[in-house]
C-alpha cells in the first residue's frame, strides 16, 4: 500500500520529470513556490503550487517579450481561467499544495488572446520569445514561466 | 514641399539649430500588403463570434539631411481612428409570449457618439502600435529611409441567449449587425513632436446575420443555424489618399488628448449595452 504522501511525491516527480527541460520556478522566499510548465502548443502552459501551503495568485498574468537580453512588457494580459465560461468574481485564485492549474491557452493576440472579446485594435504579437509571469495576490512574489516562442503567423 | 509647412529646426553636428532635415518630396509610400475578409459568424457556445482576417499595410518615407545632421527623434508609424460603429443584437423567445430583447451597443450611453483613437496600448501612446515604429538613430546617414507596418484584426461576439427580465424566459439570438469603420494614417513625427500625416486609408468590416436555434434548453440553446444577410457582410479597403485625412468625424481624435481608446469603448458598450425588453416578439428600431 502506498501512502497518499508518497503518491503526491511520485506525482510531483512525474510532473517535473515530464518537462524537465521546460520547468522553471522562482521560489521567492518563505514557502511560496509556483512552477510554470509550458506545454506543447505555443502559448499553452500550466501552473503548479510546489509549496506545502496554499498560495493565492492574481488572476491576471503579465506577458513579457524578449528584446535583446531584456524582458519587456507585452501589450496583453492573460487570465487564470480554465474555461471561457468562467466569470471570475474575485481578483485572485487559491492553489492548494501541489494543485495544478491549466489556464485557457494564449493564441498570441493582443486582444481576445484567450476568449472572445470586443476587439478593435488587435495585433498578433509573434514571432518572438515570450514568457508569462504569475504574481501572488499580495504582489510580493513573481513567478516567470520558461521562455516559449510564438511563430511568425498565428496557428 | 510647396503648400506645406517648412520642416522643423533641429540641431546640426555643431549644435547649431537650423532647418536641416526634411522629408524627401514624394518619398512617402503606403502599400496594402494584406486585405481583410470577414468570416461567416461562428457558433462557439455560448457565443456567436464575428471574426475577420487581418488587414496589413507597410509604409515608408525618406528623410534628407546633410552629413552630421542628427535624425534622432524622427519617427514613422501609424495612427488609426474608428469613426462609425453599428452594433446591435436582437433576441427572441421560443414563443411570442417568451418576449424579445434588443441589445444596442452602438449608441449612447453604451457608446459615446464620437470617434475614438484605436491603439493597442494605452490611448496616450497615440501610435496604433508602438512596437513597430520606424525610428532614426544618431549617426544615421542620409538619405534615411524609415519604415513601419500596420496590422489589425477586429472582432466581436454576442451571447447566444439572454434572460428576458419581463417574462423570465430565455430569449435566443435572432439577428446581429456590426459595422466598424476605420481610417489609418501613415504619419511622421518630428523631434518637436509635431505629426506630419503623409497618407491615409479608409477601411471597414461588416457583418449581418440571422440566427435560429432548433433546441431551446438553457443555457444557450442548440442546433444553431446562421444565415448571412445579403449585402450585410464584407470588408472594404479604400484607395490610398495622399496627405492628412480631412474628415471632421475623426480628425479631432487622431493626436489629441483622449481618455480612452477604441478597445475601452468596445468593452464598455459590451458590458453596459442599452437594453430594451418586451413581453412579446417586438420589432425594435435598430437606429436608436
Amino acid at each position: 500500500m502506498i501512502s497518499p504522501h508518497a503518491l503526491a511525491l511520485i506525482a510531483s516527480l512525474v510532473w517535473i520529470a515530464g518537462c524537465a527541460a521546460h520547468f522553471e520556478a522562482e521560489a521567492a522566499g518563505d514557502k511560496v513556490a509556483i512552477g510554470i510548465k509550458t506545454l506543447a502548443a505555443p502559448g499553452a502552459f500550466e501552473l503548479r503550487n510546489e509549496g506545502s501551503a496554499e498560495v493565492s495568485l492574481l488572476r491576471s498574468l503579465a506577458v513579457e517579450k524578449k528584446s535583446g537580453e531584456k524582458w519587456e512588457p507585452a501589450p496583453v494580459t492573460l487570465q487564470l481561467i480554465e474555461s471561457c465560461a468562467e466569470k471570475p468574481a474575485s481578483e485572485c485564485i487559491t492553489l492548494a499544495p501541489r494543485a495544478v492549474f491549466r489556464p485557457v491557452p494564449w493564441n498570441g493576440y493582443s486582444c481576445g488572446g484567450q476568449c472572445p472579446e470586443p476587439c478593435r485594435a488587435n495585433v498578433y504579437l509573434g514571432p518572438g520569445t515570450f514568457r508569462v509571469v504569475a504574481t501572488t495576490c499580495d504582489r510580493k512574489h513573481h513567478f516567470p514561466s520558461p521562455a516559449f516562442t510564438l511563430p511568425a503567423a498565428p496557428g | 514641399m510647396r503648400g506645406e509647412l517648412a520642416p522643423p529646426l533641429t540641431p546640426d553636428a555643431s549644435g547649431l539649430w537650423r532647418r536641416a532635415i526634411s522629408i524627401a518630396p514624394g518619398s512617402a509610400q503606403l502599400k496594402m500588403t494584406v486585405k481583410p475578409t470577414v468570416k461567416t459568424p461562428a457558433i462557439v457556445t455560448p457565443d456567436a463570434l464575428f471574426k475577420c482576417t487581418s488587414i496589413q499595410a507597410a509604409g515608408e518615407v525618406t528623410l534628407n539631411g546633410a552629413a552630421g545632421d542628427n535624425p534622432t527623434g524622427w519617427t514613422l508609424g501609424f495612427i488609426q481612428a474608428q469613426w462609425i460603429e453599428t452594433n446591435w443584437g436582437y433576441y427572441r423567445g421560443q414563443t411570442n409570449n417568451d418576449g424579445s430583447v434588443f441589445i444596442q451597443r452602438g449608441r449612447a450611453p453604451a457608446r459615446p457618439a464620437r470617434g475614438c483613437r484605436d491603439t493597442v496600448g494605452p490611448v496616450a501612446d497615440i501610435w496604433y502600435y508602438k512596437s513597430v515604429l520606424g525610428t532614426a538613430a544618431a549617426g544615421a546617414t542620409f538619405p534615411l529611409k524609415l519604415t513601419s507596418t500596420h496590422y489589425d484584426r477586429p472582432s466581436d461576439s454576442y451571447p447566444l441567449a439572454t434572460t428576458n427580465n419581463k417574462t423570465k424566459k430565455l430569449n435566443f439570438l435572432s439577428e446581429v449587425q456590426l459595422e466598424f469603420h476605420f481610417c489609418f494614417v501613415l504619419t511622421l513625427r518630428d523631434p518637436s513632436l509635431k505629426f506630419h500625416h503623409l497618407k491615409c486609408v479608409y477601411w471597414n468590416v461588416l457583418w449581418q446575420a440571422k440566427f435560429a436555434a432548433t433546441g431551446y434548453a438553457a443555457p444557450a440553446g442548440s442546433g444553431w443555424s446562421v444565415t448571412p444577410v445579403a449585402g450585410g457582410n464584407g470588408a472594404h479597403v479604400g484607395h490610398v489618399i495622399d496627405g492628412a485625412p480631412n474628415d471632421a468625424r475623426f480628425n479631432n481624435v487622431l493626436t489629441s488628448v483622449q481618455g480612452a481608446n477604441c478597445n475601452v469603448f468596445a468593452n464598455h458598450e459590451t458590458t453596459n449595452p442599452n437594453r430594451s425588453e418586451s413581453r412579446v416578439w417586438q420589432n425594435f428600431d435598430v437606429t436608436r
